[in-house]
């Protein structure tokens, strides 16, 4: 089996993490924060040093900052049901997942808040900029983007846009569901209050981990979920500080080990190593697949800086679910369709077909690239499986 | 050396704080804040010997909020 569907989770996981997870199953069993008896003070010294890791890998002012989630669809729905209020104005882009449009439209048929979408010019970081300025009213709260699109790979300016929004007063939430783990984040010097990212992808923790690494000056968002949170029990009220604020209920200590253990993964290889290796064969992919007939491609080559290391793709006469089975049918693992992201595709106009979606992690290797290149062939030329 | 406490709220700030002190030269121990010292009905108490007032500062300069602090 060659597994090129790393942008919905990343696999296989390395072995640290593997064994970070048995480990904490084993090991760090009491709940956190709860008791104060020995293996209750172990296991919350255990996620203290993953809180840590991560406030360090995001540059967060300290590791209270950093609320661990499910995932980022929830990190997302936190911040934005908490920071959004009756008669905000927000701006996303145009090319938005839709665990960013989904509350925002949902917001917006409530009649709470309305949107406006900025147009995004990939590889233009300035004219993209721009776009997001040209949405601002005097209602707007909040620029609410994805850094890098989970279907085309495009990455917009957040730092940048971060600034723009602070420059106007306005709070900036960064979906880091394709960046976190590929592209350096400091969520301070990005002028980001909220990042929303999930910690199963490019960060190599278990599914089900997530996180929302909170900006220095970042408001507190109300709360969506209350409940026990071991700190301030006495009062009905949710606690107003950090993390407890948004970690009601227990908390997935094993998946959290796993995310301490993926963040050490990462850093040791290096970021950038890991973005160039798998740039590589992004790359290599795309230059074969513009040579040969009958495949289509949607955007540019893919260059450093301005995409993040997957690709679509479509087999002219095949409907992209279909092409998805076929290359299943070789063992190759891919994602077919609309990606949860019917903004990128209405952008891109791969709204009535989808797409093939490839995305490497750390333990692709070329010669898998290479076998899903003759594949690619094999069914482009109609062969049978 | 006479054993005194400081209390914070959460185990985070707890671990946070403990940290900190460790960093500065205390040696600390923690603990559950029992009820009769507790108010608020939880929270976590750092306990170590020496400057007391220079630790409730340095903690507090460092951004982190002190629910108490008294004679262990």
């Amino acid at each position: 089996m060659i597994y090129l569907d790393n942008a919905a989770t990343t696999f296989p996981k390395p072995a640290a993490v593997q064994r970070a997870v048995s480990q904490a199953i084993k090991k760090y069993g009491a709940n956190p924060g709860r008791g104060g008896h020995e293996l209750s003070l172990r296991t919350s010294e255990q996620v203290f040093v993953c809180r840590k890791k991560a406030a360090e890998f995001f540059g967060a002012s300290s590791p209270d900052k950093i609320v661990f989630t499910q995932n980022c669809t929830m990190s997302l729905n936190y911040v934005l049901k908490g920071i959004l209020r009756p008669g905000d104005h927000v701006v996303v882009s145009d090319m938005e997942h839709n665990a960013v449009m989904r509350p925002v439209f949902s917001l917006s048929e409530k009649g709470i808040i309305s949107y406006g979408m900025a147009e995004t010019f990939p590889g233009d970081f300035d004219k993209t900029a721009a776009a997001f300025k040209k949405c601002i009213r005097p209602e707007t709260k909040a620029i609410i983007c994805i850094h890098a699109s989970n279907v085309f790979g495009t990455v917009l300016p957040i730092a940048d846009i971060g600034k723009t929004a602070h420059e106007n007063g306005l709070l900036f939430v960064v979906d880091a569901a394709q960046s976190a783990g590929v592209l350096p984040i400091k969520v301070d010097e990005m002028n980001i209050d909220y990042l929303c990212l999930p910690c199963h992808k490019a960060l190599y923790g278990p599914m089900g981990t997530g996180m929302i690494v909170f900006g220095k000056d970042a408001p507190l968002p109300e709360t969506i979920i209350e409940g026990g949170t071991g700190s301030d029990s006495v009062n009905y009220n949710q606690p107003s500080f950090l993390p407890d604020r948004f970690e009601s209920g227990t908390i997935n200590v094993p998946g959290i080990s796993g995310v301490g253990a993926g963040i050490d993964f990462v850093s040791e290889k290096g970021l950038e190593r890991i973005h160039r290796y798998e740039m590589n064969i992004i790359k290599m992919m795309y230059g074969e697949l513009k040579k040969r007939n009958g495949i289509l491609l949607y955007t540019a080559e893919p260059e450093d800086g301005f995409a993040v290391p997957l690709l679509s793709f479509n087999f002219e006469g095949l409907s992209s679910e279909a092409a998805a089975e076929k290359l299943n049918g070789f063992g190759i693992c891919t994602r077919a369709g609309l990606h949860c992201a019917p903004s990128a595709h209405k952008k891109f106009r791969t709204l009535n077909i989808g797409t093939v979606r490839v995305c490497p992690s750390v333990f692709t290797n070329h010669n898998d690239a290479i076998f899903l290149l003759k594949c690619i062939e094999k069914i482009a030329k109609g062969k049978q499986i | 050396m006479e054993k005194w406490y400081i209390k914070v709220n959460s185990i985070t700030t707890a671990l946070r704080a403990k940290e900190l002190l460790i960093y500065n030269g205390y040696r600390v121990s923690m603990k559950r804040a029992e009820k009769a010292l507790s108010e608020d009905g939880c929270g976590y108490l750092l306990i170590s010997t020496g400057d007391m007032q220079k630790a409730e500062k340095l903690l507090g300069n460092s951004g982190i909020k002190l629910t108490g602090s008294g004679k262990a």
